[in-house]
Parts: structure tokens; sequence; C-alpha cells
């Protein structure tokens, strides 16, 4: 199990991917992340529980088709992984090499009280790498600059999307709901899209 | 066929780049279309709502999508269509092949087809419904206007159109 929380590993993500588009998932960890800092580079899903891996999918498909070489990062709970599923075999059938998944594996509906998902008996990484995407489940103790690391070997990597599966505690690290305006975070990161070369 | 030609058009002259699908038996000739054309990319989907969140991404790649799916699809896409098309004011196309009333043969279909235009005006949703009411020669100025609308009015619009020639009764 990792020791590092939530706080620690959105740290580590905002670190390496400072040019790359980043999708983050409803409840705790979209408000966590936009405690740490707020970008234009990053999509903020306040709801539609299981959509960032589509949205990413099509983002990383529709930056493919405009020639950009720039991975596209998807933070996703295994709660919202599992209830769209189908989203991993869908980007599989995209044939895309540009986009990282990084699941947060809790094994737990964080925001409802703590109730177990699928993630406890089904592999995550072994469906992954069974329909042929590049799958890694870390499930040690590693130190912050080793997770950099290995999200900068992943950075550079080009010959396939990858999913991560980082096995984590359930932990009530809570930050504050804020009022937001969600049309803000579409203009704003939309035009870092059609900047992006 | 006439229909199904017209959708075509309208769709390549909107300057749609993406098409996501999941398929209707009424669309197999369009779909057929589309495959061939190599202007267009178009990709099968699993389940009607996944392609709610694939046509947010393209849009914000700057791409220009389509979603095409049968009526009973957007029972699956509500919640998606709500919290993040709505929500966020994506401005992108959703047509949906229009099943039900008179001539359908499938009465899962049925029960569905018939209330969907008053669950989107409870839900505020912008629809078109292209069908009996409107007359085929109007259908093309129909749909550019529809597409226009969506980018007026920065949201999706649903656009419900019948492609079954055969039967002049149902909306």
């Amino acid at each position: 199990m990792i020791e590092l929380n939530k706080r620690e590993i959105l740290t580590c993500v905002k670190k390496v991917f400072q040019e790359e588009p980043i999708i983050y998932p409803l409840a705790n960890t979209v408000r966590l992340a936009m405690q740490i800092s707020k970008r234009n580079n990053e999509f903020y899903v306040l709801g539609s529980m299981g959509m960032p891996l589509s949205i990413a999918t099509g983002l990383a498909l529709g930056l493919k088709q405009r020639g950009i070489n720039r991975k596209v990062v998807c933070i996703e709970g295994d709660g919202g992984l599992f209830m769209n599923i189908n989203s991993l075999f869908t980007l599989k059938t995209m044939d895309l090499s540009n986009l990282i998944l990084i699941v947060l594996d809790n094994e737990a509906h964080g925001a409802t009280g703590g109730q177990p998902t699928y993630s406890k008996m089904i592999d995550l990484q072994n469906i992954s790498s069974s329909i042929g995407l590049d799958s890694l489940k870390i499930d040690y103790s590693i130190t912050e600059d080793e997770l950099i690391k290995i999200f900068k070997r992943s950075k550079n990597y080009q010959s396939n999307s990858q999913l991560i599966q980082l096995k984590i505690k359930h932990d009530k690290l809570e930050a504050p709901i804020s009022f937001v305006n969600p049309t803000l975070f579409h203009a704003n990161f939309k035009e870092y899209c059609m900047n992006m070369r | 066929m006439e229909r199904t030609k017209i959708l075509i058009e309208a769709i390549k002259e909107e300057g749609i780049d993406n098409i996501l699908y999941l398929p209707c038996s009424t669309m197999t000739d369009l779909i057929g279309e589309f495959e061939k054309n190599t202007d267009i990319n178009i990709y099968p989907l699993s389940r009607e709502d996944e392609g709610i969140g694939l046509i947010t991404g393209l849009y914000l790649a700057g791409k220009k999508p389509l979603l095409l799916i049968q009526d009973s699809g957007l029972g699956n896409s509500y919640n998606s269509i709500i919290s993040l098309l709505e929500t966020y004011q994506i401005p992108v196309p959703i047509i949906c092949t229009r099943r039900g009333s008179i001539g359908e043969i499938s009465a899962p279909n049925a029960m569905w087809a018939d209330n969907t235009s008053a669950l989107h005006k409870v839900l505020g949703l912008q629809e078109f419904l292209l069908g009996v009411t409107v007359p085929v020669s109007f259908w093309k100025n129909a749909l550019k206007g529809a597409f226009f609308h969506s980018h007026l009015v920065n949201r999706p619009v649903i656009i419900q159109i019948n492609l079954r020639n055969k039967s002049e009764y149902n909306d």
C-alpha cells in the first residue's frame, strides 16, 4: 500500500505534468486538485462520475488528429473507472499512445462513506494488461521522489497508452467545498488546448 | 434514402470531422456512407453515455464532433448530458434516430420514444424534431439551423430525426 496521501500524489502529478492537459474526477479528488493549484491545463470534472476517461480519450484523439505530440493525463478513482469500465476498452480500440490513466485506488467510494468498490476482488491492472494497455500497479511504499520518477518515465514513453494503478489508503483528507464556475473551466481549458502546438 | 442523403449532406456541410455512433437499424446506410468517407473519422461506441464524454474531449481539443445514436440511447445519457454538456455549456450536436409511434415493431422502443420530447422540456434541453410535421424539403435548412443554434446558445442540441421513409405517420 502506498503511504502517500492523495494531496501528496496530486502534487507529484502537477510537478511532472506542467504542460500536459490533466483531467480530474469529481468529489474530494477534484477539490484537492483545485486547492493545491488551479491551472488552465487542468479540466475539473465536478460531477459525471465515470466520465473523465472518456473525456480524456476524446481529448487525446483530437490532439493526435491535430498532430500534437503531448500526453493527456487522466486521474480517476477506482469507483469512477468501474462505473464506466467500457471506457478502458474504448481507449484501446482508438489505438492511442498518448494517454496516461492514473487510478487512485483506495478500493472504496470515498465521498459516500468508504463503501467498498469492486477493486478488492477485481484486478484493474489485469484487465488493463489483458486488453493490451501498458499497465503498472504500485501497492508498496514509495517516496514522492520515486513516484515522480515513475511519472516522468511514463511521460516519455511513446509506445502505448498506460494505466498506473496506485493502491492508496482510504483517508479522510477533505478539501473544502468552494463555489466555482464550470463554464470558466471550459473556456480556460479549451483556450489552453487550442493554443497547444 | 432521401432523408439519409439530406442528413449526410448537412453533416458534411457543417464541417463535422468526427462521428461517434451506436447504431440504430434505421441508420445502416448513413453509417455505411461515412465509413467510405475518408474526410470524416467515424468510431463505434459500446454505450451511448461514454460518447458524451468522448465528444466533450474532442470538442475541447478543437474538433467538431457529432454523436449519432438511437433515441433510446438518450436514456443512458441524461446524467452526462446535464452534468457535463449543460453544466459546462459544451455546444455539440447529438443526432438521434427516432423510434416509436405508428410503424414501430419493438414495444420497449415504443414505450420510450413517445415520451422523450416531454422529458427534454422538463430537463430544459434544446431539441429539434424532424418528422412528419416538418417537410423533408426543409430538413437541410433545419439541420443547419440546429447546428448553428448550438453555437449561438452554447448548449448541446438534440436533433431527433425519423429516417424511416416508409411510414409517414411517425413524427
